[in-house]
């Protein structure tokens, strides 16, 4: 007899149950600031995740991040600010754009939109070449994208950056479009479009031979891509509520493909727990480029510490674990029941 | 001479001289592409590097600035050798991307290690009057900065055109890039030539770090990022892996920044930049291979 549900799919549901209690406790107990921090950590999975998806699954090499979260930023802001702030500070925006004020979801919406038919249409040169082509490409737009952003003052109003977007997105917004795009993503590469994408990450060549067309499944790619990283913007803003040119510079995406190298390329499960390891890291390592005395030894400042344990940590890792600590596996129950029955029998051995 | 004439002299004095610099980056990017086909994001740090260790080396020891500039150039090419032996060597036959990701991670050490140690602030090293001084050539106002930018340039580029054609080293570097695994199997010592190859790169990036630090004689720790990513596309439009091509693509770049600035009304040139990286993206459409490249599909 066919069982009622799937195994596989009562899992999801359990997972995203247990997921939605733990939130709700979470957001009733926790303060302001570890809130912050688990937003920080669901923003950045899926915006690793969107990385993953080019980077990982498809085996370009794009720096579009930057530019793509830039676009759904400023965009979604522009559409929740109030049209008392901006008749007050831009005043130069078209009527319709003053007078639109709209909630969350349709803004996120246009922002990831905006994203993806922008990116699209600056990267698609490079899409259709084979080799390092996107590369610089996609860093010629992250950099135009930051360009416009510090220049068109009367949109984004510049180095004074954009202030005083409502906080809009809280936990359930976060942690519900993850889920979102984890099952999306998921399906995604049980498809043949996944496939496609997979095959052109393993041998380009062979993919080409079996009929499949390289240019257009780079593309799809890139636009999934794309659409995650403008609607994490999106959310990244209506978290902090402020953005500036700064806000996605190279710096800043950098901390991003750490998230990625040492959760596990080709991984979302990958993803997440490098999304999370790098997030809360910083917080331990910050007190010590405050300086101070630890330990009784006394520490000057030493301002961007951080950044340089994290990137030798990095190179490290590269060298000693090239994949990640995932690369292109997924968490499952199984192989985690396989792993500690291969602990116990060694204890057991041992014993 | 007509005003129009003269002025157009003038702007092409301008562009050599920020051509000259884009052409020395470039370079040392081509070299390595060509024959590890890695993108060195690195490389522009190495650029502000040198600039900083000209800065460190006549502040505290007050050797002359000549002599100060070929070691600061030389301590660059240093720090390019350390970075490939430590950050990509042990990465060979590792996906592409990982190589990538990994200068990346060179770039934030490079970055923040300068920030670190002497501070997010602008530095300036002191240059001697006679570069500041400016001769007229007709209407035409030449600084000796800008002669002293082309000529060090075209003396370091006939070197390096004798070293790649004329000596044993130079032809066994060309010979790796065109097939390293041949080249191997041949008894060539391939992490030799590729560490002159960085060497090389890195002392070129050198000297253009300390020549701009000369122009604008003021620099931070991030100097390096964008004059680092116009020369890579200098290098693209110029043909990747060609010497002659980023030779061509940096001058090319330099004319089209002053052209831009030139020919379009002022509160447009503060996007001279997004021209440039268009250009990229216009290249990548209609020549993919560059000016002087051989086709890629």
């Amino acid at each position: 007899m066919k069982p009622f549900i799937k195994k596989q799919t009562f899992y999801t549901f359990l997972i995203i149950g247990v997921l939605a209690l733990l939130i709700f406790v979470a957001s009733k107990t926790l303060g302001i600031y570890y809130i912050g921090l688990l937003s920080l950590v669901g923003i950045n999975s899926i915006l690793v995740i969107s990385l993953n998806i080019t980077n990982g699954y498809t085996g370009l090499f794009s720096l579009a991040l930057g530019g793509l979260i830039g676009i759904g930023a400023y965009a979604s802001g522009l559409l929740t600010l109030s049209p008392e702030y901006k008749s007050v500070n831009l005043p130069k925006l078209p009527d319709w754009l003053i007078n639109t004020q709209w909630p969350l979801l349709p803004a996120l919406l246009v922002g990831a939109m905006l994203a993806v038919i922008i990116g699209t249409l600056f990267t698609w040169p490079s899409l259709r070449l084979k080799g390092h082509y996107l590369a610089l490409a996609s860093l010629a737009f992250s950099e135009i994208i930051r360009l416009l952003a510090s220049n068109m003052q009367n949109v984004t109003r510049g180095a004074k950056s954009l202030t005083g977007i409502a906080s809009l997105s809280n936990l359930w917004w976060i942690f519900g479009f993850l889920v979102v795009e984890v099952l999306l993503t998921q399906q995604l590469f049980k498809i043949r479009h996944g496939a496609a994408m997979i095959a052109i990450r393993e041998d380009d060549t062979l993919a080409q031979l079996s009929g499949i067309n390289l240019t257009k499944y780079k593309i799809y790619s890139f636009m999934v891509s794309a659409f995650f990283a403008g609607a994490g913007g999106a959310l990244w803003v209506h978290y902090t509520n402020i953005v500036s040119p700064g806000s996605f510079r190279l710096a800043v995406i950098f901390t991003l493909f750490i998230m990625f190298t040492i959760g596990g390329q080709g991984s979302i499960s990958g993803a997440i727990i490098g999304a999370t390891i790098i997030t809360l890291l910083p917080q331990v390592l910050r007190p010590l480029e405050e300086g101070g005395t630890i330990a009784g030894i006394d520490f000057p400042q030493l301002y961007g510490l951080t950044q340089i344990i994290m990137a030798v940590f990095l190179i490290i890792l590269l060298i000693k674990r090239p994949l990640g600590l995932m690369g292109y596996r997924e968490f499952s129950l199984r192989d985690t029941k396989k792993l500690f029955r291969k602990i116990r029998n060694r204890n057991a051995a041992v014993n | 001479m007509n005003p129009i004439l003269s002025n157009a002299l003038q702007q092409l004095v301008n562009a050599l001289t920020i051509g000259s610099i884009y052409a020395l980056l470039a370079i040392g990017f081509s070299i390595v592409y060509s024959i590890l086909r890695l993108i060195n994001f690195a490389h522009g740090d190495v650029f502000m590097v040198g600039a900083y260790f000209v800065f460190l080396l006549l502040r505290y020891t007050g050797i002359n600035l000549l002599a100060g500039a070929f070691a600061g150039a030389v301590l660059a090419g240093i720090v390019g050798l350390i970075i490939e032996r430590g950050a990509f060597r042990p990465l060979r036959g590792a996906p592409e991307g990982n190589l990538f990701i990994s200068s990346l991670a060179v770039s934030m050490i490079i970055q923040n290690g300068v920030i670190m140690f002497l501070g997010p602030q602008p530095q300036s090293f002191k240059v001697p009057g006679f570069l500041g001084e400016t001769f007229k050539l007709g209407n035409v106002v030449i600084s000796n900065v800008a002669v002293t930018t082309v000529l060090v340039t075209i003396i370091l580029l006939a070197v390096l055109l004798f070293f790649t054609t004329r000596t044993k080293m130079g032809i066994a570097m060309r010979a790796t890039a065109n097939n390293l695994n041949a080249c191997r199997l041949m008894g060539i010592n391939v992490n030799l030539i590729i560490a002159v190859a960085f060497f090389v790169g890195s002392f070129m990036a050198g000297v253009g770090g300390i020549l701009w630090a000369t122009k604008y004689s003021i620099f931070n720790p991030l100097t390096g990022v964008v004059p680092g990513i116009k020369a890579f596309i200098g290098a693209l439009i110029g043909g990747i892996g060609s010497l002659e091509g980023a030779v061509i693509g940096g001058f090319l770049l330099g004319i089209l920044e002053v052209l831009v600035v030139v020919l379009l009304p002022p509160e447009l040139s503060a996007y001279r930049d997004v021209f440039v990286f268009m250009l990229l993206i216009v290249t990548l459409l209609i020549r993919p291979q560059g000016i002087m490249g051989k086709s890629v599909k």
